[in-house]
């Protein structure tokens, strides 16, 4: 266990990496000028920068803390994410997405991913003012989750201290709203270089020290093997212990599920697709999507790898695992049924660990880096969604609002979005990481096949990305209340139980786009109100140019 | 020769077999990545 004497180690890190965030803050607010500069880190960043920020946008704490637990309980072949991750979630979000969003968000002088939307359609207010509310609200929803696990990990720097959570949000919140209110996007990406190295080294090392430590893959092997026969009937892999090495085996439908969804989701992710809008020029795009390959295959096969790494460090690793979790929350049945989250900080803090203090300490700030990379986007992107789209190109419209006057609230709606996600925070809602998967799955409902079909269709037409968006937001919100089969109990929900079971539940991603895609063509094809071909001739002849601006 | 050299390394690792795909599988995504990466900017540039 960790005491207070050890957590000189854990300072060090966490104000060495403030005072880093700190000084990329003030360099970047000489570049940011403007709201462009302020949103798109004015359109300048070349292919290193790309591909780190956007595969440390791509993973948060979720990957370090969570991912490894399916590993360890599920199978080895959770890993299989990583090639999923990697094919369709990076190489062909570049190939496809990558200079097509850039050059076309240029041309619309877009900033927003409702601004590209709206104006690929030309429409004026409802898609843009309704998808910036919708990206303000549930991108805000999501980055509770962020604070969640990252107050959770900062817990370590106060023992023993009766309101540590509460200050770790606290410490969170003050963090972010001093880099991202002065230095923008320019202080995001400029800080993903070394977040993302930090990441890359903690994650490589939970794996490397871990094998080096039971004599490599045959000895991580031989413990899991024992491991399994010693867990007897709690195992999920009771009746054959041999199908916890094999692909496909009883678990591979929520495995398969999980990477298509974790893969696809990116695309119509708005922190995600305006990593594209930041490129500087085409061959940012192709040579970033060679880092960001190279990057996303280590991190991500280190991230779910490290479960079985952490499995594997003792024949009897499941009942320690077990055993030192019910010391640290008392039995608690709600944290004990979690035991699968506690897989990473169990192998790195239980009394007999192989890592040393300072790896712990280090790995503490590859999770925050993580966090942070993800949930700086979030607070950027929902900000400006809330400003500019909602308020300055939308609704308030009428009021003329200035570039200038954006940018200031911009700014201080990064201050409101940050506390309003720290009070939900202090809530702490059981459910929390579900809820935030479907805020996800809400967000992907209303951008995701509009901004992909914008791209490559001139035959889209504003009306059915309009109206695909909304039916796709409703079937994901009542699925979610109608089927979720994890609601809490006394709540009345779901609406129509005993549908699914926890394990053969589909994620509200996959159902919103089932219908989203279907609904936006065939609402495109019967509309009698096509798009102006002039101005879809000469976007699409820019955004298709062969030249490397 | 991705399939070649994660072969030779799974064999030597002891990887179990049925683990073997997903190892081949992600780098030759690394290879088809520097593949294209030379397709675009040096083969299809001079052509």
């Amino acid at each position: 266990m960790i005491g207070p004497a050890d957590t000189i180690w854990f300072w060090i890190i966490i104000v060495a990496y403030l005072a880093m965030l700190a000084v990329f803050g003030i360099i970047s607010r000489r570049k940011t000028k403007t709201i462009t500069d302020f949103m798109v880190a004015s359109r300048s960043i070349g292919p290193v920068l790309l591909a780190l920020s956007y595969g440390a946008t791509y993973f948060s704490a979720v990957l370090f803390i969570g991912s490894p637990g399916n590993t360890w309980a599920l199978g080895e072949q959770w890993i299989w994410i990583t090639f999923t991750n990697l094919i369709f979630g990076t190489f062909f979000a570049f190939l496809i997405l990558g200079n097509r969003t850039r050059r076309m968000s240029n041309k619309l002088g877009a900033i927003t991913l409702p601004e590209l939307i709206a104006e690929r359609y030309q429409d004026k207010r409802y898609i843009r003012q309704t998808s910036g509310l919708i990206l303000g609200v549930f991108l805000t929803i999501y980055l509770v989750s962020v604070f969640i696990g990252m107050a959770v990990l900062l817990q370590v720097l106060f023992p023993g201290f009766a309101y540590a959570f509460q200050v770790a949000v606290i410490l969170c919140g003050i963090v972010s709203i001093a880099y991202l209110v002065i230095g923008g996007s320019h202080g995001a990406i400029m800080s993903d270089l070394v977040e993302s190295i930090i990441m890359l080294v903690g994650v490589v090392g939970i794996v490397v020290g871990g094998l080096v430590a039971v004599g490599g893959i045959a000895g991580m092997n031989a413990n899991i093997v024992a491991d399994l026969a010693n867990n007897g009937v709690a195992d999920a892999f009771a009746a054959d212990n041999a199908a916890w090495f094999i692909f496909p085996n009883l678990m591979s439908i929520p495995m398969i599920g999980m990477s298509l969804v974790t893969a696809f989701g990116t695309w119509g992710s708005p922190q995600m697709s305006t990593r594209f809008f930041t490129s500087k020029n085409r061959k940012s795009v192709r040579y970033g999507l060679l880092i960001a390959c190279i990057w996303v295959a280590v991190v991500s096969f280190c991230a779910w790898f490290s479960g079985a790494v952490a499995r594997g460090l003792s024949p009897t690793s499941t009942a320690d695992l077990k055993a030192w979790l019910s010391l640290l929350c008392g039995g608690d049945p709600a944290t004990m049924a979690k035991w699968t989250e506690y897989v990473i900080p169990w192998a790195l803090t239980n009394p007999n660990t192989i890592y040393p203090l300072w790896f712990t300490a280090l790995f503490l700030g590859s999770v925050l880096a993580a966090s942070l990379t993800t949930g700086e986007k979030l607070i950027i992107v929902g900000s400006g969604s809330l400003i500019r789209d909602f308020w300055q190109k939308g609704v308030g419209r009428s009021r003329n609002m200035s570039d200038e006057s954006a940018l200031k609230w911009t700014r201080m709606f990064i201050g409101v979005i940050i506390v309003v996600a720290m009070l939900l925070t202090f809530l702490r809602p059981a459910f929390i990481l579900d809820l935030c998967m479907w805020a996800w799955a809400c967000l992907n409902a209303f951008t995701l096949v509009p901004f992909i079909a914008g791209l490559y269709w001139k035959g889209g037409t504003k009306r059915a990305a309009f109206l695909s968006g909304v039916i796709a937001l409703a079937v994901s919100i009542l699925w979610f209340f109608c089927f979720y089969p994890k609601w809490s109990p006394g709540l009345g929900l779901p609406l129509i139980p005993g549908i699914f079971t926890k394990t053969t539940y589909i994620h509200e991603f996959i159902i919103s786009q089932a219908v989203a895609i279907p609904a936006f063509f065939i609402i495109s094809f019967f509309d009698k109100k096509k798009p102006d071909k002039t101005f879809l001739e000469d976007l699409f002849k820019y955004v298709k140019e062969n030249t490397n601006d | 020769m991705s399939l070649v050299l994660t072969t030779l390394a799974g064999m030597y690792l002891g990887f179990d077999v049925s683990m073997w795909p997903v190892l081949i599988a992600i780098p030759t995504m690394i290879i088809l990545a520097v593949a294209y990466l030379i397709w675009v900017e040096f083969i299809k540039k001079t052509k």
